[in-house]
């Protein structure tokens, strides 16, 4: 018993050591990009972030009253115009790129932005 | 305010572009209403803009507008407080008549806005209500142990009938077990564990942060039943003066002052908390020879200084000093009397210092990357009497903690890491025995959150510390978050805590009694020969915000299971002239159930009810009982009331059922209370009126029923015979009082 808890001290300063030099080694360059994205609610809120963080998205927060996304990615992994794609691929219209029909028939009703669904 | 003077700046501003610019094309119309009579009137200040840009105007006095044409978009918004957005395509028009439709649903969009005075997010993993100022108002009086009048979530009782000291309970068990935090620190522990409380007024506080069950393991590993975190006045946001003068007709002072001063370079800002307390006179009210409150005076000061500069970096610190002085016990009681059997007298002089810093750095082009250092200290003597027990303690303690944020590949993933410190040194002194100890943890924890989905969250967090005096210990810590709908979330806590008990500061009450301490420890080296306590606590809980009548509500109801694998037991059962300390043996759990409805009832009007049930037992030398001196059942109504101009109302009702009362029976028979106590109400009610949002007067009546405990005191007449004892208090000891005060606030 006693050595299981020493062990998992050790443990836990490996992985706090690691978690901490690993992450601060990792300073490749990253870009912020602020573009807008319809929609009208908190689920909303998640499909839009959760579809931007392809591969090379660190961070995406999507702010309902603004109706602005910002993205913090690596551009040497993606580019904008994938990341336009990818929001727009879930049903979310951007700035650049106009969710397929098909998609957007398929997400929730009260998140039906393009049918008069009003901020929520 | 300030829209109007954005209006009045567009207005002057809009003739001024027109003649610096190359004549631009423009929009012109006209914004009107239909009115009752059917007739178009046109409205003021409506707001004109583009859609999806900053580029507007708004309507001048005979609901005129005119707009430069953009090539952007087409689409021009009309916007009016209490009227339904209007969107228009303008292609060819250069005149527009508008018509504005007014919606109910906007006017009472306005109406939700108004801030709940307390608030419980949904999007958290851990259940947290927010008692935000003015749910602090509503109980006009006065530090933190006050402030939770109108929270059905707390129990506030009495720890005996002479010293006027509060005590908090969270699911039926006893405050020490909630950790109580100052901004994130570990503040009041050990000696201040029960007055700690007091010495936070409450025109101090912003905030509030509660909760129940097992909580996060980046603040330690102490708290048992929940945690309570205080957040002071910040100096960057906070009213330049606020003032708060009050009094009762106990004769009870209060004056609050708080400076906050910003400097120019808008880095730097400070403020200074005064609070001081007074209360001069004796009253006996019930005729036992003994004062209801003790007298004395409380004065404490703090500073503190902010600095958030460009590159991300924010450093605080403050210093907070202490001081309280009461004296209580029999009428005729003089200081000279002390440790005689002239009079039975008590007395509590506490000095307290405090310090703290806080340094944090917030990447800015990686905002979810921070670290922090936080470090406080203090150090706490008290030097008291009661009756002919002595108790001199002091604690020194120092605390630090490194926590280092980010995420794992992308922000779906993120986790809080880092090292603690915590030392504390006790010397205590009762009747000539010592009780010194020594504790040093240093400890290490890694929390990970995983975010999914917007209906599922997960925090699993895992600590590692390593006690001077108690070997290595873990503390695993898991919640889960899972929204069925959007308004609807069901949460499930599990986790452990672990604390040594202060024995004789966190049970205070037993030494106004002639009971015979026995603290039965005989572990050596430990503190007062005793393990630590160590509790399992599972959680659940269910929250629905409902939307009716376009008012706003929600209910929740939750369970919380308490589970003691070591726990230090206070048993008065044994006999009524010993308090036995001695270790667990045998079961000791709490279960809990609350159930809670907050609805906006009617405008502005709104209603708060809840009712809990504990079942709360211990093992008392081999009997499992019922814990002493709490009500299984609770129920609780709070009424609060704002006129649209600034008069509030606000009344609370609480109903709290029988308690058992530790076992008296061979007491001689005039010296014996009954098994349980009788159920009784508690209401208290407050009005104020509020002028120019900066000067407000309250009135407020405490326990307007006038109920009181009868004897609170067995003894009373004999207060250093054997039977002597007061800290069998199951009700109030104050009868009716009334109350007024002043606040006067400068932005």
């Amino acid at each position: 018993m006693k050595t299981l808890k020493n062990r998992s001290i050790i443990f836990l300063l490996i992985i706090l050591s690691i978690s901490v030099f690993a992450d601060n080694k990792d300073k490749k360059k990253v870009s912020t990009l602020v573009f807008k994205v319809d929609g009208v609610c908190n689920m909303c809120k998640k499909r839009i972030e959760n579809a931007a963080l392809i591969k090379g998205v660190k961070m995406a927060t999507w702010d309902k009253e603004t109706q602005k996304l910002q993205v913090i990615y690596q551009p040497e992994k993606t580019d904008e115009m994938t990341i336009h794609k990818a929001v727009a691929n879930a049903g979310h219209d951007t700035e650049k790129v106009k969710a397929p029909d098909k998609v957007y028939e398929k997400i929730n009703d009260c998140c039906k932005y393009r049918d008069g669904v009003k901020p929520h | 305010m300030k829209q109007k003077g954005l209006i009045l700046f567009l207005l002057l501003a809009i003739p001024f572009l027109g003649l610096t610019q190359s004549p631009a094309e423009l929009v012109k119309g006209i914004v009107a209403e239909i009115n009752e009579d059917g007739e178009k009137s046109p409205l003021v200040g409506v707001n004109i803009f583009w859609e999806g840009t900053t580029i507007g105007t708004a309507s001048n006095g005979n609901g005129e507008f005119e707009i430069e044409i953009i090539t952007e978009t087409n689409k021009l918004v009309f916007s009016y407080v209490g009227y339904e957005n209007e969107i228009v395509q303008v292609n060819n028009e250069r005149f527009l008549e508008i018509t504005l439709n007014s919606s109910v649903e906007l006017d009472e969009v306005s109406v939700v806005k108004r801030q709940k005075t307390t608030t419980i997010s949904l999007l958290d993993a851990i259940k947290v209500e927010n008692m935000g100022e003015n749910e602090l108002l509503k109980a006009a009086c006065c530090n933190l142990s006050e402030s939770f009048e109108t929270n059905p979530s707390i129990d506030v009782s009495f720890t005996d009938a002479v010293t006027g000291t509060r005590q908090i309970q969270m699911l039926g068990l006893a405050g020490p077990n909630v950790q109580l935090s100052q901004e994130n620190m570990p503040g009041l522990r050990g000696l201040a564990s029960i007055y700690g409380l007091t010495f936070i007024p409450g025109t101090w506080i912003e905030g509030i942060q509660l909760n129940k069950g097992t909580g996060t393991v980046i603040n330690g590993y102490e708290s048992i039943a929940g945690q309570i975190n205080v957040e002071l006045r910040k100096p960057e946001e906070a009213d330049r003066l606020y003032l708060n003068l009050f009094a009762n007709t106990e004769s009870r002072l209060e004056a609050n002052l708080n400076l906050v001063h910003r400097f120019k370079d808008e880095k730097w800002s400070t403020a200074i908390l005064l609070h001081g307390k007074d209360n001069s006179k004796k009253f006996d009210h019930n005729n036992d020879g003994f004062v209801d409150m003790p007298t004395g005076h409380t004065v404490t000061a703090l500073n503190r200084w902010k600095y958030i500069g460009d590159e991300g970096l924010s450093f605080q610190a403050g210093v907070k000093v202490t001081s309280l002085k009461n004296e209580g016990g029999q009428m005729n009681f003089r200081p000279g009397d002390a440790f005689t059997t002239n009079a039975w007298g008590m007395k509590i002089d506490i000095e307290r210092l405090e310090g703290w810093a806080k340094i944090g750095h917030v990447f800015n082009d990686q905002p979810w990357k921070t670290f922090g250092f936080q470090f406080s200290g203090s150090t706490h003597e008290q030097d008291s009497y009661f009756g002919l027990n002595d108790y001199d303690a002091k604690q020194n303690s120092f605390y630090a903690n490194f926590i280092y944020q980010s995420i794992i590949g992308n922000s779906n993933h993120q986790f809080r890491t880092g090292l603690s410190f915590q030392y504390d040194k006790f010397d205590e002194q009762l009747n000539g025995s010592n009780f010194d100890r020594k504790e040093s943890v240093p400890g290490a924890y890694f929390e990970y959150s995983f975010l999914p989905t917007e209906s599922f969250s997960l925090v699993a967090g895992l600590r590692a510390d390593h006690h001077n005096l108690f070997g290595t210990f873990l503390t695993p810590r898991l919640h889960i978050r899972y929204a069925m709908a959007e308004l609807a979330v069901l949460r499930l806590s599990a986790g452990r805590g672990q604390r040594t008990a202060s024995v004789i500061s966190e049970n205070s009450g037993i030494l106004a009694s002639s009971r015979q301490i026995l603290i039965q420890g005989n572990r050596d080296g430990k503190p007062y020969g005793f393990n630590p306590e160590v509790a399992w606590n599972l959680g659940m809980n269910f929250t629905q915000k409902f939307l009716l009548d376009y008012r706003e509500g929600s209910f929740s109801v939750d369970f919380y299971r308490t589970d003691f694998d070591q726990q230090v037991v206070m048993d008065l059962d044994q006999n009524p002239q010993q308090a036995i300390f001695h270790e667990l043996d045998g079961k000791s759990f709490s279960n809990s159930f609350q159930a809670q409805l907050d609805y906006e009832v009617v405008k502005r009007l709104d209603v708060r009810l809840a009712y809990r049930w504990y079942n709360v037992k211990t093992t008392y030398g081999d009997e499992l009982l019922k814990k002493p001196l709490l009500a299984s059942h609770r129920a609780f109504m709070n009424f609060a009331y704002q006129s649209r101009n600034y008069w509030k109302l606000d009344y609370t009702f609480n109903w709290q059922g029988k308690k058992r009362i530790p076992f008296t029976s061979s007491n001689p028979v005039q010296y014996q209370m009954n098994d349980y106590s009788p159920d009784f109400v508690l209401m208290n009610a407050q009005v104020s009126k509020t002028w120019n949002e900066r000067f407000e007067i309250y009135v407020g009546m405490e326990n307007i029923a006038d109920y009181k405990q009868k004897n609170p005191i067995i003894a009373s007449d004999d207060p250093f015979g054997p039977y002597f004892d007061s800290s069998l208090v199951w009700g109030p000891i104050f009868g009716r009082k009334t109350y007024f005060g002043i606040r006067y606030k400068i932005r």
